[in-house]
């Protein structure tokens, strides 16, 4: 481009910004000189620019400015994780006294002392922790699950998908039927966003899959999944399921020792009860 | 009094390092304090609303404080805020639909001040109208001051298209908003209508 030529907006815009270089700042100064037109587009970038600059840049509130601080503090105070292999698991399930009305969490998490984890070190990791459901937090609802689990990210990080789901007892038994069928898609492992397979309601749990649940007594209970971090050997997944029974509870169990001996990750079992 | 105070007056890098090696908390709330209103003015600029603001705000020290020993101390602290502030936007745009909050929750209180605030909500409101990569690049640049480097690393794209993205959203800023003695209130009018 000769001075002689107008400039393009780009490069008003940059030279209104300092970020041309000095070559191209003379040559644009020379071309601004002797047309008019030009230097009316450079002073309308200038204007909204300007517009632009003049607003105000919003703060925090005291009580949000708090809420922040502690959920950051929290984060960094975070212990590592008991992680249970399958075996330990289906051990650790059946010493758990179950109540009614219980709310139970469930992940499938990577080890977060040191990156992603192989199968083996999650296992060594495990050899001395007790046997124990963590007890750290109280949900009471699955907008407050949901609000734990996005406020802090490393509770999925490396999760292929994550979920919290109302599951009721109608819904649970679709999901039995949706693991059993997820077990036959494993070989697959099919990518987010493929459709479901056999029911409507429920895509297959394995294969990074957004499932929807469609259940009482949250009928606009939120439900999220996340872009796939598949890493090639297994998807690991973090899933969150609500129970409101004993027969509820007693059958996710079962699920729960599927899922571990189907996909040989690491879980970590959060349960908690309501009050 | 924690490590880090012994240092004087420590950069954000500093900062940072002391808390990969002995988990100083104190660390942490010191950037807290020395970024948080950035980072939330940003997210706030990008979301338009402050619920969400918060959530990305949070996010972003959250993923500092888990993604600290990845920091590559080659590139300056607030570049790498900028980046995660985008990226959090990007993800909380993408699962939440919270409507932006149309006006600064400022009442304003003398005509002067009515004036400049239906000026700005005029500009909001023509942030909004633009396309929403050309948007953050002029936030970043106009109201953030970021340069076009540090937009090009925290929004992931080449230097020439941070060039394209502000000089394109401010020439339709300009149309949207035109001559600055206009009505500040009539894109808020036709929103109305």
């Amino acid at each position: 481009m000769t001075p002689h030529e107008h400039q393009d907006i780009e490069t008003l815009s940059a030279y209104f910004d300092g970020e041309l270089k000095a070559a191209e700042i003379a040559r644009v100064e020379e071309h601004l000189s002797a047309c008019e037109e030009c230097t009316e587009r450079r002073d309308s970038l200038r204007s909204a620019a300007l517009a632009v600059s003049t607003l105000e840049s919003m703060a925090p509130s005291p009580d949000e400015s708090r809420e922040i601080r502690q959920a950051v503090l929290q984060a960094a105070a975070r212990k590592p994780s008991i992680w249970l292999t399958p075996a330990r698991l289906a051990g650790a399930l059946g010493a758990l006294v179950l109540l009614g009305a219980g709310v139970i969490g469930l992940s499938v998490m990577n080890d977060e002392s040191g990156g992603r984890s192989s199968p083996g070190a999650g296992r060594e990791a495990a050899s001395d922790a007790a046997i124990a459901p963590v007890t750290e937090h109280n949900f009471n609802t699955p907008q407050e699950i949901l609000a734990w689990v996005e406020a802090d990210p490393a509770v999925v990080e490396g999760a292929s998908m994550y979920e919290v789901a109302d599951v009721g007892t109608r819904q649970l038994s679709a999901l039995e039927r949706t693991t059993v069928a997820g077990e036959e898609a494993e070989a697959g492992m099919s990518q987010p966003g493929e459709e479901a397979g056999a029911t409507p309601v429920h895509t297959p749990l394995w294969g990074c899959q957004r499932k929807v649940l469609q259940s009482k007594p949250y009928p606009t209970m939120p439900i999220t999944a996340r872009p796939a971090v598949y890493k090639g050997e297994k998807a690991w997944m973090l899933i969150f399921v609500f129970s409101y029974s004993q027969e509820e509870t007693e059958a996710l169990d079962r699920i729960r020792v599927q899922l571990v001996r189907r996909t040989d990750c690491h879980l970590l079992v959060e349960q908690v009860f309501k009050p | 009094m924690s490590e880090h105070h012994d240092l004087g007056d420590p950069t954000d890098e500093d900062l940072i390092r002391a808390f990969i090696e002995t988990g100083d908390q104190d660390a942490i709330t010191d950037l807290l304090k020395r970024h948080e209103s950035r980072v939330y003015g940003l997210a706030y600029r990008l979301l338009g609303n402050r619920p969400d603001a918060q959530d990305a705000t949070q996010e972003v020290f959250i993923s500092v404080v888990r993604k600290a020993k990845t920091f590559r101390f080659r590139s300056a602290f607030s570049t790498w805020l900028y980046r995660l502030t985008v990226n959090a936007s990007h993800d909380l745009r993408r699962k939440t639909s919270r409507a932006p909050i149309p006006s600064e929750d400022v009442s304003p209180e003398s005509p002067d001040e009515v004036t400049s605030s239906l000026d700005r909500m005029a500009i909001d409101e023509a942030l909004r109208h633009i396309p929403y990569d050309q948007m953050e690049a002029v936030v970043l640049r106009d109201l953030f001051g970021a340069t076009y480097d540090e937009i090009a690393e925290a929004t992931g794209v080449p230097i020439g298209t941070v060039k394209s993205r502000i000089a394109r959203g401010r020439l339709q800023l300009f149309e949207l908003l035109g001559e600055p003695t206009d009505d500040p209130t009539r894109l808020i009018k036709r929103e109305n209508q």
